[in-house]
């Protein structure tokens, strides 16, 4: 019994409790954004669990509130912020970080090597770029749909990286993998306030069913050695997914006759395939998958089989089109955005090491063979367009 | 102390040694110029049967009968169907407390007692602490040969041995250890008898006391003997060549040797498909490691751990708590605690004021606790799942011991935050694994690990796959024939 008492005595007097810490005694970030500010980084942090004062004491809700604070280092802006926060800030369950562009075009390697270092951060969150707008302002931007901004922006991310083509969900880890690695490049989706920011970033946005600010997701910010240089627009963002195999759905118009038809992929996988022949890299791009037609406009019958493969034709011309345009846009900015270094790297390693110096720079020498071969599924229930017939 | 052969004389001993107690009747009658005397305790005794059997037949002596003596000729012209002898003043006292009658005749030193007892019981009564849907509903009683009976009934095997004893120097209860001879194991049902025999105590009043007093080791917590007030589930555990111990005047009988895994079984288990018994069996189970670290495991993640909760979750926590003028473990324990109270008058409290119990218990401690900013929601809702979950558990006993440890990990928790529930939880299952009852290691199957026997354990097969007994509990295995299939085809 005696032993049973002392080792008691010492193990909660010199143990226990080394890191403890009541929740609410945090302050929890969900967001951060990285600003510049006269040649000094600016971090913000929202934080979402500040309670919200309301007479009604059962009902617990929380209001957000942005924090700002500027300094030398990230790490000091931090420590800035924690200046203002009457709570320690809690950063290890943060979703979404937004860089400026002014930041982004500085270079992405210092704004990032905090995060990476800081022992408690979960390397899960997204990275996105604003585009225009301070990323501070992002944070502020209320939504209808989410608790909390930076919420709103993650399951924007979440679902149109689904259903769009041309978005894509950049987690932390992917983002440090691609610009460490030699032969690919990062690209980030970017965002951008629409309206009026003030009006945003105040309840009042909520209280109409009308928002007077929301955020946007736009195309790609395009890095080049973890520096921004140049913005993809929809259509090229659409073809850097196609080739990174970042799609499952997304629609295409075919222009056809006077009227159109919307196809929408339902599968899709593109297989990019290295080679070297006569010391001369060659790439075969695949391009397979099902679509399916969603929309019809005009004089257009599908029951004759000889439209439909018209159709898959046209269509399949498209999906190059927009393919030869994200290998331009890459080929232009001298940025291996698609990996194919990495490929040549991992399936060529000799070869590569070779050209590895001016991989970039003779992006556009290499020969790059597009093949396009989606099928169109026609199941929908009416095969004409809509339009008035005669009963006979 | 022997007897006296003078009715007089043994009528006033009698007085004297029950200080003249009000219950004890006695009637002298004379026949034939022989006087037979006869002593009863109106308290325990049925007065109809007395002057139904013993008034009538002493009247309807016949004389011309030869007998030797006229204490013979009494005993044998009595009508009962349970007569004895007994020839010390003690031992007729024991027969008079049982709601026998005592009947002396002059001249002789042995007297004739007749069972003439009054039913002092419910009779079979539904089960009221182990109810259950499917399946009998009957439930033991007070009445020891009841019991006995109501296992008798199920099981009309020759092999089924009852072996009494009578225990108690002042109350004399009789304790009844009841076995089917080919079955259970011989040295077991010895130790068991064994012990039995060597309680010197003066009283026993229920099975409790049985318990507590062969239990060897006196500090464990987690209780090493299923009881249960079902006869299909005391058959059932006969069956499988376990072993019961029956107490007269207590309803709930002692199975043994028990393992942890018979807590997570109903006895509704034999009668339900097979699918869904091992579903709700993993329900219990998981009720089981709920009840024991839900609390514990909530502190640790709120105090030390948070970055395991994801983000939106980790945010509606931290808002409920603020304002809550506690740590999270007071809180906890506040609340763990109130919860404990309300079930202890619970359980006292008469029918009539039960409602006034659950309005305090459910509004007041419940909404107005967290209206006043004493305790967070989501304490509540801990507290609450932990409570639901122990209560899944029939067994006052288990609930008991998960209530014990569950305050360890809580403290664990508190202090050391995850590790400490991990270490404790170590702890707690080197403790289980340590136990034995009977010879038989407390986690079987699992550990040690007995793959046959995973059959009926937490997940349950069907009825043709079960055709052995579990082979820890006895030798002679074979439950089922072979030829089971043939016989149904």
């Amino acid at each position: 019994m005696k032993k049973i008492i002392i080792s008691l005595i010492i193990l909660f007097s010199l143990t226990g409790c080394f890191n403890y810490k009541e929740l609410n005694d945090y302050a929890i970030v969900t967001g951060v954004a990285i600003d510049k500010n006269k040649g000094k980084y600016e971090v913000s942090a929202l934080i979402s669990n500040a309670p919200k004062t309301s007479n009604d004491n059962s009902s617990i809700e929380s209001q957000i509130v942005v924090y700002s604070g500027s300094g030398e280092s990230i790490y000091e802006a931090f420590k800035n912020v924690g200046l203002i926060s009457p709570k320690e800030l809690y950063l290890n369950s943060f979703s979404v970080l937004i860089i400026s562009e002014e930041v982004a075009k500085d270079g992405l390697k210092n704004a990032i090597d905090f995060f990476l270092r800081y022992s408690s951060s979960r390397n899960k969150f997204s990275v996105i770029i604003s585009k225009d707008d301070k990323a501070k302002d992002i944070l502020k931007i209320t939504t209808h749909l989410a608790n909390f901004p930076s919420q709103g922006i993650i399951d924007n991310l979440n679902s149109t990286s689904n259903l769009q083509g041309s978005i894509t969900n950049m987690n932390f880890d992917e983002l440090v993998s691609k610009i460490l690695r030699s032969g690919i490049e990062p690209v980030i989706n970017s965002i951008k306030i629409e309206g009026d920011i003030k009006k945003g970033s105040s309840t009042e946005n909520l209280e109409t069913s009308s928002p007077k600010a929301y955020v946007k997701l736009g195309g790609f910010a395009i890095f080049k050695n973890d520096k921004l240089v140049d913005w993809a627009d929809k259509d090229e963002s659409l073809g850097i997914n196609m080739i990174n195999n970042e799609i499952s759905e997304s629609y295409l118009t075919v222009d056809y006759d006077d009227g159109y038809v919307v196809v929408d992929t339902t599968s899709f996988s593109s297989d990019v395939k290295v080679s070297v022949k006569n010391n001369k890299p060659i790439i075969d791009i695949n391009l397979s998958g099902e679509a399916k037609i969603y929309e019809i406009k005009g004089d257009i019958n599908l029951k004759k089989e000889s439209l439909m493969k018209e159709l898959e034709d046209k269509y399949n011309k498209l999906i190059k089109e927009k393919v030869k345009k994200a290998i331009n846009l890459a080929v232009k900015n001298k940025t291996d955005i698609f990996g194919f270094g990495l490929k040549f790297y991992q399936n060529y390693p000799k070869f590569y090491e070779k050209v590895k110096e001016n991989w970039n720079d003779n992006l556009g020498d290499i020969k790059i063979n597009i093949k396009s071969n989606l099928i169109i599924k026609n199941k929908v229930s009416s095969k004409n367009s809509l339009e008035v017939t005669d009963e006979k | 102390m022997k007897l006296d052969n003078n009715i007089d004389k043994i009528f006033e001993v009698i007085n004297e040694m029950n200080g003249k107690s009000g219950d004890i009747v006695t009637r002298i009658i004379e026949k034939n110029k022989n006087r037979i005397g006869y002593i009863f305790l109106e308290s325990v005794s049925s007065d109809d049967k007395i002057s139904d059997f013993l008034n009538k037949s002493i009247i309807n002596i016949d004389k011309k009968k030869v007998f030797d003596s006229f204490y013979n000729l009494v005993k044998n012209s009595i009508f009962s169907s349970n007569m004895k002898s007994c020839d010390t003043y003690e031992d007729m006292f024991f027969y008079l407390a049982s709601g026998f009658t005592v009947i002396v005749v002059d001249g002789n030193t042995k007297a004739i007692v007749i069972e003439t007892k009054n039913k002092l019981d419910r009779g079979v009564t539904e089960s009221t602490s182990e109810t259950i849907i499917r399946g009998p509903k009957d439930s033991f009683g007070e009445n020891h040969n009841m019991n006995l009976g109501l296992i008798r009934k199920r099981i009309k095997d020759y092999n089924l041995w009852f072996t009494d004893t009578n225990i108690g120097t002042r109350t004399k209860t009789k304790v009844t250890v009841a076995y089917i001879k080919d079955i259970a194991d011989k040295k077991r049902v010895e130790k068991i008898i064994d012990s039995l025999n060597k309680i010197n105590i003066d009283g026993i009043l229920d099975s409790g006391y049985i318990r507590e007093l062969i239990e060897k080791e006196q500090k464990c917590i987690f209780p090493k003997m299923l009881s249960t007030e079902r006869p299909d589930q005391a058959c059932s555990a006969l069956l499988n060549g376990k072993i019961v111990i029956l107490v007269e005047n207590s309803p709930f009988v002692l199975i043994l040797p028990t393992t942890l895994v018979d807590y997570i079984h109903s006895p509704e288990d034999n009668y339900q498909k097979p699918f869904n018994v091992t579903f709700n069996r993993l329900i219990r189970l998981m009720c089981f490691y709920i009840a024991l670290l839900f609390p514990a495991l909530y502190i640790a993640l709120m105090t030390y751990n948070q970055e395991i909760l994801p983000d939106q979750l980790l945010i509606s926590l931290a808002v409920q708590r603020d304002g809550v003028p506690f740590p999270t473990a007071i809180e906890i324990v506040i609340f763990v605690l109130t919860f404990e109270v309300l079930r202890e008058a619970d359980v006292h409290v008469p029918s009539f004021s039960g409602g006034a119990m659950s309005i305090v218990g459910a509004l007041i401690l419940g909404d107005a606790a967290v209206a006043a900013g004493i305790v967070s929601p989501i304490v509540i809702i801990v507290v609450a799942t932990t409570s639901l979950s122990e209560l899944v558990f029939y067994d006052v006993d288990i609930i008991d011991a998960i209530r014990e440890w569950r305050i360890l990990f809580i403290i664990a928790a508190t202090f050391f935050g995850i590790i400490g529930v991990m270490i404790s939880f170590f702890i707690f299952v080197a403790k289980l694994a340590s136990l034995e009852c009977l010879g038989v290691p407390y986690l079987t199957p699992f550990s040690p690990l007995k793959l046959k026997n995973l059959k009926d354990s937490v997940i349950r097969l069907s009825r043709k796959d079960l055709k052995n007994r579990p082979e820890y509990l006895t030798d002679n295995i074979k439950r089922m024939g072979d030829n089971y299939e043939e016989n149904n085809n």
